[in-house]
This record gives C-alpha cells, sequence and structure tokens, in this order.
C-alpha cells in the first residue's frame, strides 16, 4: 500500500508545515490511559480555543465526543463517524471524525471537518451533479434525435423519447438491456464492439439494424461518446439515428451505379472492380496440372475473360427499332447469366458488349469450351416483335498471364480477340494469342504515327481530274473550257512502312476520334491548292474542289464552321467546294443527313453523293436532300468495260437527270465506257482515262497541256 | 484500544477484554468485535481485494489499473469475469479481458465484488441457504426499481447485493446460533428483531459498518442505516430515496423468496410512486435474471 511508503528526510519539515497550514482540524492522539492529544494544527486548536502547548497531554475524551459504533480509535482500521469538540471555552461544534492509525505506532491521526462543510460540501455536489443531470435529461427528452445513456456495461439508464419512437417500444422496455434484443443479431457483435470503445474512452460509431415493434427493420446509426462518472467507472452516452431512407436511398444510387438499367448485369465499373479483384486471388493452375500458353495463364490467377459483341445489332435496331434491340439485349443477357457456372460473373460493358468473367479456368481449351457454349447459347433464334431473329455475335478469349497487369491490359486481350474473330467473319470466338496482339500492337504503332503525320503534313492530297463528257453546251468548241472539278484524295507515305492505303488509315482515324483533323488537314491543303491554281491557271482552274466527308462527321455541329473557315482562310467562295459523302453514310440517319446538308447548301456548298448505288437509298428520302451531284459507283462503270448493258449505270443516270442532279461516273479506265456513259448521257466523269492522282503541280500541267491541245471535245473524248 | 469503546454500544455489552471471559455468544458486542476483526485480517489474506476497494475510491482510477491488480487474485478475477458475461449486462460471452470485465460491471460492483471476497464469502456452504439468490434478487430489483425512484441505478445494485453480508458474516462467526436463528424466524421484520435480541444489532447494521470500515462513500452505509430503521421509522423524503429503493428491493425479494406471504404496502413506502403491479412485475421477471448473476457469483 502507497500509504506505507516513508517520505524522505528532507521532506519532514514540509510535511509538518503543510499540516500545520491545514483548513482543517488535526489531531495526533498518543495510546495510552487514557488516550491523549499529542499536538495539534492552529485549525484544531482554533476549534478547541486553546494553544497548542496547554492542549498537549489533554484526554481526547475531554474534548471529543462520538455517536454510536465500534470503538473510535481502532488499532489498524480507519474510523469515520459524527461527533462533536468541545472548546476551553464551552463551545461545542459538530465534526465528522476520521481517526487513521498510524502504522507501527501506538498512534492515531485524527481530523475533524465541521459537520456542516462536510455535508454541505457533499450536498452541494450532489446537488450540483442532480440539477446537471437534470438539465441533461430534459434536453434530451425534447430531442428529436434518439438518444441513449448508460449506467454499466451496456445497460443503459435512460432512452429518450424519441429512441423509445424508434422502436415503437416503450421507455421502460428498453432500459438495462432490453435495448439489445432489439438489434439485428448480426449486428451484435459490432454494437458491443463500438460500446467497448466508447467504455474505453474513444468515440465510435456503427451503422445497425433495430428490429421494431411493428415487425419493421430500421437502420439506425449509432454513435457512442464516453461517459465517466466519478467512483462508478466509465459509461456512454449516445445518439441513435434513423438513417434507414437515405442509406437505402444510397444502396439504391451504389446499385445503380455499379449495374446496367436494362439488364440489370453488373456494368463497366463494377466489371473493372470485379475482375482486379479476380486477378488478386491466388492461382489455382498448379493444383490443376494445367499448362499454360507462353502468353497467357502463365503465371496469372485462373481467370479468363470473354469478350462478347453482338454482330450486325445496329441493323436490328434500325430496322425493328430501339425497343426491339432492347429487347434483345435483355434475351442475350438472360441467356448468358444461364449459361455461366456458379461463381462467374456477366456484366453489360455497354451498348451491345457483353464481358464474361470466369474463374477456375486453367487453360486455353476450358476457356474455349466455355467460349463454344456462351456463343451457342446467344446464336440461338429469338423473336423480336412478332420478327423471328437470327442473332450472331463474336467473341474474345483471353485468360490472366504474367504479362497482365490489371483489368484493363485483360480486357484489351479479350477485345482484341473479338475485333480478330470480327475480322474472321463474326459469329465465332478467337482466342487472343501472340499474332493477334501484334495485329493489335501494329495497329497502335500505326495509330501513333497517323496522328504525327496529320499533325506534321505527312498526310498529303492528290488531285484527280473530273472531265465533261457532253458536248460543249454553248456550240462553241474552240473556246477552251475550265476543267468541271478535281477530288482530292488523301495520301500518305509511311516514312518505314510506305504509302499507307487511304481505305486503311481513313478507317483507323474513323475508329480513334483522328477523322475531324483528317478531313480539316484535307481541307486546308486542297483549298490552298485551290487558291494556287486561281492564280496561276486563271479560267482553267479547276471551276470545283470535291472533298469527301466521313459518315461520322455528319453529326458533328462544328462541320460547318470548319469548312467555311477552310474556304474563307484561302479566298475560295463556297460555291467553288464541294462535299462528296457516301450513300451509306446519308442512309444511316436521313434526318440528321439532311439537316447538314441544308446547312452546307445554305453557305454556298454543294454536295455530292458518292458511291451511289452499292446503299439502300430510299428514293423517297433522295428526292428531298439537298444534293446536286450523284455519283456512280465504280463497280457500276466497270460493268461497260466488259460489254455489259450498265443497266444500273443507266438507271443513276436517268435518276438523276430526272430529279435535276448531275451524274458523275468513277472508276473510268476504257475509251469505251467513256463513249457508253456519254451515250446514257452522263455529263461528267474521272478515271485513269483521263488522269491518275496528280499532286497540285500536275494537275497545273496536266490542265495547260490539255488546253494546249485544240480541240477540248476530241482531248475529252478518247473515242 | 480496548477501553476505546464506543459511549453508545449496545445495552447489555460487555468489554471482552476487561471481562477477561471466553466467547460469549449471548454478548452482542463480542460477535461483533468478532466481526470487525476478522474483517481487520483481511488486508492480510486478500490483499488484493482490500486495495481494490482502496482504489475504487480513486475517482481517477482507470479499469486497466484496477485490472492490473486484479490480476493477482486469480478467484476474485475469475467471478469478475463471469459476472460481466452473465446476461444481466447484456454481453455474454463476449468479455474477454479483464480491464473491459471492469469497465462493464463498473466500479462499484467491483468494490462490491471485491468486498464479498475480502469478507471470505464464496460459495454456498459459507453463507446461508438462498443467500445468493435473495441478494441478486434485491440487487436486480433495486436496479430496476432505480429509474422511477431516480436514484442512481449502478449504486442500487450494489446496495442491493451488499445488503446482506452482515448476514453472511453473522452465518460464519456465530453458525450454529444463527442458522437456528434464521430458523426460528419467518420474515425480515422478526430475524431483524431476533438479530437484535442476540447480537444487539441487525445484519444490516452489521453490512453498514462493514461497507464503513471499508470505506464506501458514506452516503451508502448511511443508506443502509436508514434502511435498519425501518419500520419503526419511515425513510424521509429528502435525501432517503435510495433507502426506500432498497427496501421496496427488499420486498420484491421477500415476494419471491415467499410468494404465500402477506404482501408490503409498497405504495405507502414509496410515496405513491410504486404499486403492488409494478412489485409483481419485477416478481416475475426478477428471478431470471438473478438466477444468471448467482452462477456467476458462486461459479
Amino acid at each position: 500500500m502507497s500509504g506505507t511508503d516513508a517520505p524522505p528526510e528532507d521532506c519532514r519539515e514540509a510535511l509538518q508545515h503543510a499540516a500545520a497550514m491545514s483548513d482543517s482540524a488535526l489531531l495526533l492522539v498518543r495510546d495510552g490511559e487514557p488516550p491523549s492529544i499529542a499536538w495539534l494544527n492552529p485549525a484544531a486548536a482554533d476549534l478547541l480555543a486553546r494553544d497548542t502547548t496547554s492542549a498537549a497531554g489533554v484526554p481526547l475524551a475531554a474534548v471529543l465526543t462520538w455517536s454510536a459504533g465500534a470503538p473510535l480509535l481502532h488499532q489498524v482500521r480507519t474510523q469515520r463517524r459524527p461527533g462533536v469538540l468541545t472548546g476551553a471555552d464551552g463551545s461545542a461544534h459538530a465534526v465528522e471524525i476520521t481517526a487513521h492509525p498510524v502504522p507501527g505506532q501506538a498512534m492515531w491521526a485524527v481530523t475533524a471537518v465541521p459537520e456542516h462543510d462536510a455535508v454541505g460540501r457533499g450536498r452541494a455536489h450532489a446537488e450540483a451533479a442532480e440539477a446537471a443531470e437534470h438539465r441533461f435529461l430534459a434536453l434530451t427528452e425534447q430531442n428529436p434525435v434518439p438518444t441513449v445513456l448508460s449506467d454499466v456495461g451496456m445497460r443503459l439508464a435512460h432512452v429518450n423519447d424519441a429512441f423509445a419512437r424508434l422502436t415503437g417500444l416503450p421507455v421502460g422496455s428498453l432500459l438495462g438491456t432490453g435495448w439489445l434484443r432489439l438489434v439485428d443479431p448480426d449486428d451484435l457483435d459490432a454494437v458491443i464492439d463500438c460500446a467497448r470503445q466508447a467504455l474505453e474512452g474513444t468515440h465510435a460509431d456503427v451503422v445497425v439494424g433495430f428490429s421494431t415493434v411493428d415487425g419493421g427493420r430500421r437502420l439506425v446509426h449509432l454513435r457512442l461518446a464516453p461517459a465517466h462518472t466519478p467512483g462508478h467507472g466509465p459509461s456512454f452516452v449516445g445518439t441513435a439515428e434513423d438513417v434507414t431512407e437515405r442509406l437505402v436511398f444510397e444502396q439504391q444510387l451504389a446499385y445503380q451505379a455499379r449495374h446496367d438499367a436494362l439488364t440489370g448485369l453488373p456494368n463497366r465499373a463494377a466489371l473493372f472492380e470485379q475482375l482486379q479483384q479476380s486477378l488478386a486471388r491466388p492461382t489455382a493452375m498448379a493444383g490443376n496440372g494445367g499448362t499454360p500458353t507462353p502468353t497467357a495463364g502463365a503465371g496469372g490467377p485462373d481467370v479468363a475473360v470473354l469478350f462478347l459483341d453482338l454482330d450486325n445489332f445496329k441493323t436490328i435496331n434500325d430496322s425493328l427499332g430501339h425497343d426491339a434491340g432492347d429487347s434483345m439485349l435483355v434475351e442475350v443477357a438472360r441467356r448468358l447469366r444461364g449459361a455461366v457456372r456458379d461463381g462467374d460473373v456477366v456484366t453489360r460493358m455497354g451498348g451491345d458488349e457483353f464481358v464474361v468473367v470466369c474463374h477456375g479456368v486453367v487453360d486455353d481449351a476450358e476457356a474455349e469450351v466455355l467460349a463454344r457454349r456462351v456463343l451457342d447459347v446467344c446464336t440461338r433464334p429469338l423473336t423480336v416483335n412478332d420478327v423471328l431473329v437470327h442473332p450472331s455475335a463474336s467473341m474474345g478469349v483471353a485468360r490472366a498471364g504474367a504479362g497482365h497487369g490489371g483489368a484493363q491490359d485483360l480486357l484489351r486481350d479479350a477485345d482484341i480477340a473479338m475485333y480478330d474473330a470480327k475480322a474472321r467473319g463474326k459469329n465465332r470466338f478467337a482466342v487472343c494469342d501472340e499474332r493477334s496482339r501484334d495485329v493489335a500492337r501494329d495497329t497502335l504503332q500505326l495509330l501513333a504515327d497517323l496522328r504525327v503525320a496529320i499533325d506534321s503534313g505527312q498526310v498529303t492530297v492528290a488531285y484527280q481530274p473530273v472531265v465533261h463528257l457532253g458536248p460543249v453546251p454553248d456550240g462553241d468548241e474552240s473556246a477552251p473550257r475550265p476543267l468541271p472539278a478535281v477530288e482530292a484524295l488523301a495520301r500518305w507515305e509511311h516514312p518505314t512502312r510506305g504509302p499507307v492505303p487511304p481505305t486503311e488509315f481513313v478507317a483507323l482515324a474513323e475508329g480513334h476520334q483522328l477523322i475531324t483533323s483528317l478531313t480539316a488537314h484535307v481541307l486546308d491543303v486542297a483549298c490552298a491548292q485551290m487558291a494556287r491554281w486561281r492564280e496561276d491557271l486563271g479560267p482553267l482552274a479547276p471551276a470545283r474542289l470535291n472533298v469527301n466527308l466521313s459518315a461520322l462527321q455528319l453529326g458533328d455541329p462544328r462541320l460547318l464552321g470548319t469548312v467555311t473557315q477552310a474556304l474563307e482562310r484561302h479566298g475560295v467562295p463556297a460555291t467553288g467546294l464541294c462535299l462528296e459523302i457516301t450513300e451509306s453514310a446519308i442512309m444511316a440517319d436521313p434526318v440528321a443527313s439532311r439537316d447538314t446538308l441544308v446547312s452546307l447548301r445554305r453557305a454556298g456548298i454543294s454536295v455530292a453523293i458518292d458511291d451511289f448505288g452499292v446503299g439502300y437509298s430510299s428514293l423517297a428520302y433522295l428526292q428531298h436532300l439537298p444534293v446536286d451531284h450523284l455519283k456512280i459507283d465504280r463497280s457500276f462503270v466497270a460493268e461497260l468495260a466488259t460489254g455489259g448493258e450498265g443497266v444500273v449505270a443507266a438507271a443513276v443516270i436517268s435518276l438523276a437527270r430526272a430529279l435535276g442532279l448531275s451524274a458523275v461516273a468513277e472508276g473510268v479506265e476504257e475509251p469505251v465506257q467513256a463513249a457508253r456513259l456519254r451515250q446514257l448521257g452522263c455529263e461528267l466523269g474521272q478515271g485513269w482515262l483521263w488522269a491518275r492522282a496528280l499532286t497540285g503541280d500536275e494537275l497545273g500541267d496536266w490542265v495547260r497541256a490539255r488546253s494546249d491541245r485544240a480541240e477540248p471535245a476530241t482531248a475529252e473524248d478518247p473515242s | 484500544m480496548s477501553v476505546w469503546r464506543d459511549a453508545t454500544t449496545l445495552p447489555g455489552s460487555v468489554d471482552p477484554v476487561a471481562d477477561g471471559g471466553p466467547w460469549d455468544a449471548g454478548r452482542g458486542v463480542v460477535v461483533l468485535e468478532e466481526l470487525l476483526a476478522r474483517l481487520d485480517q483481511v488486508p492480510a489474506q486478500r490483499p488484493v481485494a482490500h486495495q481494490i476497494v482502496r482504489m475504487t475510491r480513486d475517482d481517477d482510477m482507470s479499469a486497466r489499473r484496477l485490472a492490473a491488480v486484479l490480476g493477482a487474485d486469480a478467484p476474485l478475477t475469475a467471478r469478475l469475469m463471469r459476472l460481466a458475461n452473465s446476461a444481466y449486462y447484456g454481453l455474454s460471452g463476449r468479455v474477454r479481458t479483464v480491464p473491459f470485465a471492469v469497465t462493464v460491471l463498473g466500479f462499484t460492483t467491483v468494490r462490491s465484488l471485491a468486498l464479498a471476497a475480502a469478507a471470505g464469502l464464496g460459495a454456498h456452504d459459507t453463507v446461508p441457504p438462498g443467500f445468493w439468490h435473495r441478494s441478486a434478487c434485491t440487487a436486480v430489483a433495486a436496479a430496476e426499481l432505480a429509474r422511477p425512484l431516480k436514484v442512481n441505478a449502478p449504486d442500487a445494485f450494489c446496495l442491493g447485493l451488499l445488503v446482506g453480508i452482515g448476514q453472511a458474516l453473522l452465518h460464519r462467526v456465530d453458525h450454529d446460533a444463527y442458522v437456528e436463528l434464521l430458523d426460528a424466524t419467518t420474515d425480515r421484520v422478526s430475524l431483524l428483531e431476533a438479530e437484535r435480541a442476540r447480537y444487539g444489532a441487525s445484519h444490516v447494521s452489521v453490512s453498514a459498518t462493514a461497507l464503513s470500515a471499508w470505506a464506501f462513500p458514506p452516503d451508502m452505509p448511511a443508506t443502509l442505516r436508514v434502511v435498519d430503521r425501518w419500520p419503526a421509522s419511515r425513510p424521509t423524503e429528502n435525501g432517503e430515496t435510495a433507502a426506500v429503493c432498497l427496501l421496496l428491493a427488499g420486498a420484491v425479494a421477500e415476494r419471491i423468496a415467499d410468494p404465500t406471504g402477506p404482501p408490503q404496502d409498497v405504495r405507502h413506502l414509496s410515496g405513491g410512486r410504486i404499486g403492488p403491479d409494478d412489485v409483481a412485475s419485477l416478481v416475475r421477471r426478477v428471478p431470471a435474471m438473478a438466477a444468471d448473476l448467482v452462477r456467476a457469483v458462486t461459479g
């Protein structure tokens, strides 16, 4: 016991001084017959009306009486009881006496505190505490937030009316441990842990389920704060906020953020999360004896990804409507869910793309079995809007390997394989291998090069003249006839690969948001050249510059601005420009296309429909489209060289005439084609018969040379 | 010390030392002296329990420091752990550390159990039959009654647990005679009268003395003294509600022990705050809670 620790020698005087200065009366009583006062401090001397010298040796009984109980001076035990100190002047003081035996000595230390002080202090403290508690309880009682107050452990001493309303039970039944019966059994440990933290002095909170008297369930945010009652130990005070609606709403939002609204499948965000978790799992491959390929699966977890894209889904949407397309997606989602194994996860990436994450796939053979099964269920016929549809899908398969740093990498490989499957004819699956990965890597490199090429001017423009086929309108055959048009054609001479076919790099640009830059570049270069021709060639300069537009640009609201700025920049009139758009691009969205074409026409720019005849133009649309020229596809022109009747070419020319448009024949290579076209009434033509695509300077020379040759009609009519 | 007998020592008491006579069961003061002497021996016999009682008086005491000391008294620690894991505290089986057990029980209860340990009260063989059950019923009922009466529930619980400790002490010190005395009395009032007749003080008074001797907060033995004076003297409205709570809890415990006994006028005793229906409700609910406590305390 610490009380037995002796003070250091040099503290004794200080202790004596402290005792002498104390406000409490202190008497040292020596054992004897009878026990008598050995020493008293000034406070005791005041009460006894004696000085310290005269009090020494006075029997204790002469100055102190006390009430019933065991003897006051006990050898080993502290005694405390009320008593009366009697002063030498006859005064009596009610005191509370405490007698401490001094260890190892026949002596007691007796303190005497005036009773009114002791009682008053105690009562004042008690009253203050009671008032504080009353205020606290009054406050919590009115508080709309459910509030609890513990006494010991998990036992509640107080709950307010709001807490009772939350549970539907009367206050009385919630006190003690009654409230714990309402906590969801699964959440009880969390509540206890929360209370433990509060009891150990830390603020804590937890969201738990509470059942209510009507059989309902509320989600409650329990926030507990430590409280301490001196002498009683720790307790807690807390609030229990009903967060059911908020959490349910948040859960709905969270669900919606991670799920596709149409199919109910996990969405792209959830897929990435799921895939990251799957890739983080340890592999079971070694135990299954799988033999990984060098490029996939080796060293990675046993995860495979099936990346599925519905073939020709756009056709379903366009022909049967978006509702039908949605119905098909829902049905495919349902089939996929039914086809996969327990633990596999079906997700919708977006549009008509689905991704299945499969676990425990130890080799390519197993992945192919799964892919075949999934593809099989997806391609079974289904009825949409009373129409029997035979869906097909292309699927890419990739297994996780050591080279896959994360979900993105694995999905990229599955995507590569999916495009490989498409390229091989659709309605099949392909496993990502080194070859397809190389192709994809090569494409990525080419894309990067194209970006540089556009910015640095590596992409050049060549020009193919468009010539008159018909007779001179005013009959003056000797007058030089200006070239009616040139078609601007983009060319890319790759520094290491050599020339890249336009079909390849234009498709690349279209697929990677570069088409706008490419078109703007071509427009700028071609307009600049047009301005030079107009200056250099004067009346012999081409009357019109034809520039191709991508289908993707028909919906681009910046298109008109891009075009007019290029014209203004180089001082070329709008009437000197014709934009060529393929038939299929226009028919993909005729309404939107019409709006774009109308705005171009209003600006003075003419419009040609390219490759006419190979698409599925609706004549009803065609007659309302603001176009000026129909360009007959080269395949129909080619027929004319092989003795064909040229029925389609004749029909297109006739149609153009009926609609008041001019017809332009593409790909004219033989004089016989030109002659036949002229017979059919086609006004304009272009092709190797007259010139291949030329540089700007070459075209200038070509025009001058053509002008120098006498009879224009002869020059333009090889026949 | 022998001459420094309390001036108001019980009538008929004799100074055993001055008398020089042997043990005299007929002289109450002798028995009380014996009881107190036994308490005096405790620091040596159960130093941990003694230290715990002393430590829990410190307002700045922490559960961790108490637990560190408790570790040296395995039986007391085991009893604390059992009690903290009882259903009464709502944590059945989840209290795994001594500091948390101290936290769960609260210092007052820890001090009460330490006192019981210090007084040598163990399992059934050292206490009167039904002692722990009655104590537990009184404690639980007192805690339940604390709120409507606006008294501190943990204190009420502990007073309920300790109000009978004097009885256990008498049973140990004067075993045969006290057993006879218990057999010969039928209710609380007659028991207290018989105790006063034999020992000069009732067991409630002995309990109060024990609490004083062990320096429990003064209001706790004071409450027991008010309880001891009832029914001769009714608790006052001002400041003695804890005694009312304890008396009502005793009535509940008595009703549980003897459902056929005459009902007490609890409405009069509580100043109208507690009615017979409240008591009936407690009589139904308390035994189950108390049984769990008894198992915890007696092991």
